[in-house]
């Protein structure tokens, strides 16, 4: 099920309803019932999946009880089971055909010719996300972090909660577990809270995101009959295609889950107000890189074992980070750029600058050195961002050198009116807003006029039904990390 | 929580009269596109409701192959070309365009291949796109559910949709000249036409009393589609045996399906799209017909 579909709007007030006035007597009832209509909310899209999803739950929660062990040697074996287990699914679905591919290639290369099959299985929505819950689980047992749950519904719960089982955010068991096993009580101004962020998400989705794909699409798919700046727009309306989809999807999970009384892990904190590489990938997919980090960087010695480990650490997590989203080259080069501009301020001891406050925390505007620093920045992220949208490595080569090669050969093009200026009808409102609310992405900045705050809202929701009228007679669109 | 709920209901309540009045307001300034122009060359037709009049109907391939403009100014009688997508469907409109015919009128009636084998054929998607995108199509031919169904459409303003195309396309909004007809590619390099096949399904003319009931009130002349040469020699059994089965019907016909074939590479895309210069000859040879025909 969509968050973008009719059919969403009719299930959450549904669930809503019934988890506040039916199932709010105990926590065994709510936690029953948020995994009835989680695993209706999965099976929407294809009920043989949830075989896989039930499977996958009950292995991870078993294998938890073997990692608690306090023999180190059971507890290792299960935790590489579990390991194998999750990872092993993930190859399965996800990255077979490209492994086989590249096995025949390579053997290609020294003249012998095989064939080995291929899969044709569709890729299950949210895979990646959900046997990623499911190894920080038992890795969080492993470290002695936590210990396992008694209960094989609140894990479940934590695996499935239908907000986040799509698209993330990549939960913690430490952070999400002990929400589960707590009795929720219905609080007013979180409810309230999470219906403004249902809003903004839906709206950066079906009115950003979706108006800026028409766009951003007929400039990608046939980019070699468009000059370079209409090239140049359109990798720039991809970027914010990117994040409002993205953001869009993950405020509509974090408003939904504060409706039940949940509290989910941030996954965007404004990334594009970032000074540098290093502070947008602190604000970029959170969730997601710092699973990384915990998971992987620091159990392979982090930084503190010398420059040269933590470079090579720090190159196998963006690695790592570009192949999660997609078996194909061009994610891995996406992952592989953006450690090349990650690697100076590493060695520059320059990548913890800019921790804590976003840009201009406490003035309007930003100095000409931030907005500079915000600027090249952002420009980076996008041109790096071709390689993340389009099908292969050569065709965003392709791209680029067309940007570069039309520059040189008709420079007046830049004074001429292109195509693809549109896009800023959207991106420069959405600039506006995320600048007003950067001070906190889990609230919805208001402002002091009530009147002003209504009217906002109801030219959101007016945009928001407008959407909504287009996907009566035609399929909602996907969000695009479903398909990772 | 009632707090909540009352505040909820109050959003939506604004959003959908906000959404309804915008609708309301704008319902006629929604994005234009190709099929749009249906709705123009309809209202042609009832502008002209009481005056003589010739009225060139089939899909596409009348509007790209026929001037009705020439038409007007050789014979002297008002003609407006309504050809513009077969996906479309040639049944939708009948009703309107009944009403809208004196009985002195002439239907020139060119239906691609698909329509003597499916005369109700139309891609709902396509007819969806025009009920939906045109709240005056529901208005004009007089159907309720349509007018329903656009107001319950989105809000599809031109401003948010800036064509990045740098391909100058002829399915533009501002496709036809004054008669209908379509001129909109006479200046565009052609890109070829495509590979065609016929579906040499049983053939329906019992079911074109039904469908298009112009026939039975008023005189309507038959005339058949640009053929590629290659496409009628591989279906030449099947286009002459529509032939045979017109005139055994006694359906007035201008001339033979072989009379029809142009080479390839008279052809401007599609199957059915003859180039602009292909035009003034299958149009004296109508008109030529049409003077006799008129004369008797």
């Amino acid at each position: 099920m969509l968050f973008n579909s009719v059919a969403f709007l009719v299930f959450l007030p549904i669930v809503f309803i019934l988890y506040w006035f039916v199932f709010n007597r105990t926590i065994k009832r709510q936690n029953l019932l948020i995994l009835v209509a989680s695993y209706f909310f999965y099976g929407w899209w294809s009920w043989k999946f949830l075989i896989l999803l039930a499977v996958s739950t009950v292995l991870d929660f078993l294998y938890g009880f073997g990692v608690a062990s306090k023999k180190r040697k059971k507890s290792t074996l299960f935790l590489w089971l579990s390991i194998i287990n999750n990872l092993g699914i993930l190859v399965l679905f996800k990255y077979y055909n490209f492994f086989a591919a590249q096995f025949q290639r390579s053997f290609e290369l020294v003249g012998l010719h095989i064939h080995p099959a291929l899969l044709h299985i569709a890729l299950p929505v949210g895979i990646s996300f959900y046997t990623f819950h499911g190894m920080s689980y038992v890795f969080d047992i492993y470290r002695g972090v936590r210990k396992p749950v008694t209960s094989i519904i609140d894990y479940a719960v934590f695996v499935c909660f239908f907000p986040l089982l799509v698209a993330g955010p990549i939960e913690r068991a430490n952070h999400l577990l002990p929400q589960v096993q707590q009795k929720r009580i219905f609080n007013y101004k979180q409810a309230v809270e999470g219906g403004l962020l249902i809003l903004w998400g839906m709206f950066k989705k079906m009115v950003i995101a979706d108006g800026l794909s028409f766009i951003v699409d007929e400039i990608f798919k046939q980019y070699t009959d468009h000059n370079a700046f209409c090239l140049i727009l359109g990798a720039i309306g991809f970027s914010f295609q990117l994040y409002g989809d993205f953001s869009g999807y993950s405020d509509i999970a974090l408003g939904t889950s504060k409706l039940l009384g949940f509290e989910l892990l941030s996954n965007f904190k404004f990334p594009y107000f970032s000074r540098n590489i290093a502070e947008f990938w602190r604000r970029w997919h959170i969730s997601l890189s710092s699973w990384f980090k915990d998971y992987l960087y620091i159990p392979l010695g982090g930084s503190k074992k010398g420059k040269l480990i933590a470079v090579r650490n720090t190159l196998i997590i963006f690695l790592a980070s570009g192949f999660w989203h997609g078996a194909s080259w061009h994610y891995i080069v996406w992952g592989g750029i953006h450690a090349l501009a990650f690697m100076p301020l590493l060695l520059l001891n320059k990548n913890r600058q800019h921790i804590t406050e976003v840009v201009a925390y406490e003035r309007k505007l930003p100095n000409l050195k931030e907005l500079w620093q915000m600027i090249s920045t952002f420009l980076f992220v996008t041109f790096a961002l071709v390689f993340f949208r389009m099908n292969t490595v050569s065709e965003a080569f392709g791209y680029c050198k067309r940007v570069i090669v039309n520059s040189i050969q008709e420079p007046r093009q830049y004074f001429k009116n292109p195509g693809g200026l549109s896009i800023f009808l959207y991106v420069i409102p959405f600039v506006l807003i995320d600048w007003w609310m950067r001070r906190n992405e889990r609230v919805i900045r208001l402002t002091n006029i009530k009147f002003i705050n209504w009217l906002i809202a109801t030219v959101m929701i007016f945009f928001i039904i407008n959407a909504f009228m287009r996907s009566l007679y035609a399929k909602p669109t996907n969000f695009i990390y479903f398909q990772f | 929580m009632r707090r909540l709920f009352k505040k909820i209901l109050l959003l939506v309540l604004l959003g959908f009269s906000l959404f309804f009045l915008m609708k309301f307001t704008l319902r006629n300034y929604q994005k234009k596109t190709y099929i749009s122009a249906l709705v123009d060359k309809l209202s042609m037709v009832q502008e002209n409701k009481s005056t003589k009049k010739i009225i060139l109907l089939g899909g596409s391939n009348i509007g790209f192959g026929v001037s009705a403009e020439e038409i007007e100014k050789r014979l002297g009688i008002k003609t407006i070309n309504l050809g513009l997508n077969m996906h479309l469907g040639l049944t939708d409109f009948q009703a309107f365009l009944c009403r809208n015919l004196t009985k002195d009128d002439i239907v020139v009636f060119a239906p691609e291949w698909e329509f003597y084998s499916k005369p109700d054929y139309c891609d709902p998607r396509t007819l969806n796109d025009l009920i939906v995108n045109n709240y005056k199509y529901g208005e004009l031919i007089g159907n309720n559910k349509y007018v329903i169904k656009s107001l319950f459409s989105n809000i599809n303003l031109a401003i948010f949709q800036t064509d990045v195309s740098q391909n100058k396309t002829p399915y533009i909004y501002h496709c036809f000249n004054k008669n209908g007809d379509i001129i909109s590619h006479c200046n565009l390099p052609a890109p070829g036409p495509k590979k065609t096949t016929v579906d040499t399904l049983p053939l329906r003319l019992d079911l074109f009393p039904k469908y298009f009931p112009f026939l039975l009130t008023n005189k309507t002349i038959f005339l058949f589609p640009p053929v590629q040469d290659r496409v009628y020699n591989k279906y030449k059994d099947y286009l002459n045996h529509i032939h045979q089965a017109l005139t055994d019907r006694h359906y007035i016909v201008v001339d033979s399906v072989a009379n029809n074939v142009y080479p390839v590479s008279d052809f401007f895309d599609t199957e059915y799209h003859v180039k602009c210069d292909v035009r003034p000859g299958r149009t004296e040879k109508l008109i030529a017909f049409l003077q006799q025909f008129i004369n008797k």
